[in-house]
């Protein structure tokens, strides 16, 4: 019940400032930026691994809802959920689009290329799960990174993927065991002994 | 391996961990995106229409209808004007329309329109 008082809260909150924002009002436009930008950004650059293409998404998703709120409808989803599904969308595309040069790093798990190996050793542990989360399937990444990372629940997942509440929680846990095996394969690499021992 | 079992295997403690990890540190973006989403913001801030500035300037709503009464008002009383006025046209175009005495009092100068039409004749 709180979750859904707070869900309710914050799509009100979101269609004020929208509202505001198309009344011309400069602070709402500030406030909407700083709420919901920085979470576009983290999800885009974790699903395309690229600073700059993750920056390209997130202000072309930023622009299409400023675009959008004169014509805001205050029931609709949550702004950070709808924006949330543009980032996705605008990630796959992107994705889809530069498919030939990531085929290979995305389609060899077990077997990492050199240069990726090389980073995954010099690299912290972060950086060993966001090359992992690279190489699983876009579905599964998208569903893993807004379920473990941004803690976002099913019901809004499988909004923003477009999805039944059952397909995400299958996407989420395949998306899961898959990182852990990549993971757990690559443990030797990772030093991930020395840090828990 | 069924995932419940694999979930109690030392895996799992790295994959949590990671997870944790990410969550704490998440990716931030630039002061350049951040200034560039600014300048959108203001690029595309919904302007006042013009109609909406006339509304603004005529008092608004109940401005535009004094405005639309009076032109309406005013519209009509060219087309049909009341039966017992005066055409004020007459005053200039015809002499004879009004008496002497009447224009003598609109000059306030003793001489009559008719008198000075004649002169200049």
């Amino acid at each position: 019940m709180k979750d859904t008082n707070d869900h309710t809260q914050a799509r009100d909150a979101d269609a004020a400032l929208l509202a505001r924002y198309a009344a011309g009002e400069v602070a709402a436009a500030r406030i909407l930026s700083a709420r919901l930008a920085p979470r576009a950004y983290a999800h885009a650059y974790r699903v395309l691994g690229d600073a700059a293409e993750a920056e390209d998404v997130t202000q072309d998703a930023m622009v299409r809802l400023w675009k959008q709120a004169p014509h805001w409808d205050a029931g609709r989803a949550q702004a950070a959920t709808w924006l949330y599904r543009v980032v996705a969308n605008l990630c796959v595309d992107r994705l889809r689009r530069n498919r030939p040069d990531t085929l290979d790093e995305m389609d060899a798990p077990a077997d990492p290329a050199p240069g990726i190996e090389m980073r995954l050793q010099d690299n912290a542990r972060h950086d060993a799960l966001q090359a992992a989360l690279l190489r699983l399937p876009e579905r599964q990444r998208q569903a893993v990174i807004l379920r473990h990372i941004e803690g976002l629940a099913n019901h809004e997942i499988a909004e923003i993927l477009d999805a039944g509440i059952e397909a995400v929680e299958s996407l989420t846990a395949r998306g899961k065991k898959a990182l852990a095996a990549d993971l757990a394969a690559q443990r030797d690499a990772l030093g991930y002994d020395d840090d828990t021992t | 391996m069924h995932w419940g079992m694999m979930m109690t295997q030392p895996d799992r403690f790295d994959l949590e961990a990671a997870l944790e990890t990410a969550r704490a540190a998440p990716p931030h973006m630039s002061a350049a995106l951040a200034a560039r989403i600014g300048d959108d913001a203001l690029h595309y801030l919904p302007r006042e229409r013009l109609w909406r500035r006339i509304l603004a300037a005529v008092g608004g709503p109940a401005g535009l209808g004094g405005l639309v009464t009076a032109t309406v008002a005013g519209f009509w009383l060219g087309v049909a004007p009341p039966a017992q006025t005066v055409d004020p046209l007459l005053f200039f175009g015809t002499a004879d329309a009004v008496a002497e005495e009447d224009m003598t009092d609109l000059t306030g100068s003793g001489w009559t329109v008719f008198e000075f039409a004649s002169e200049e004749g």
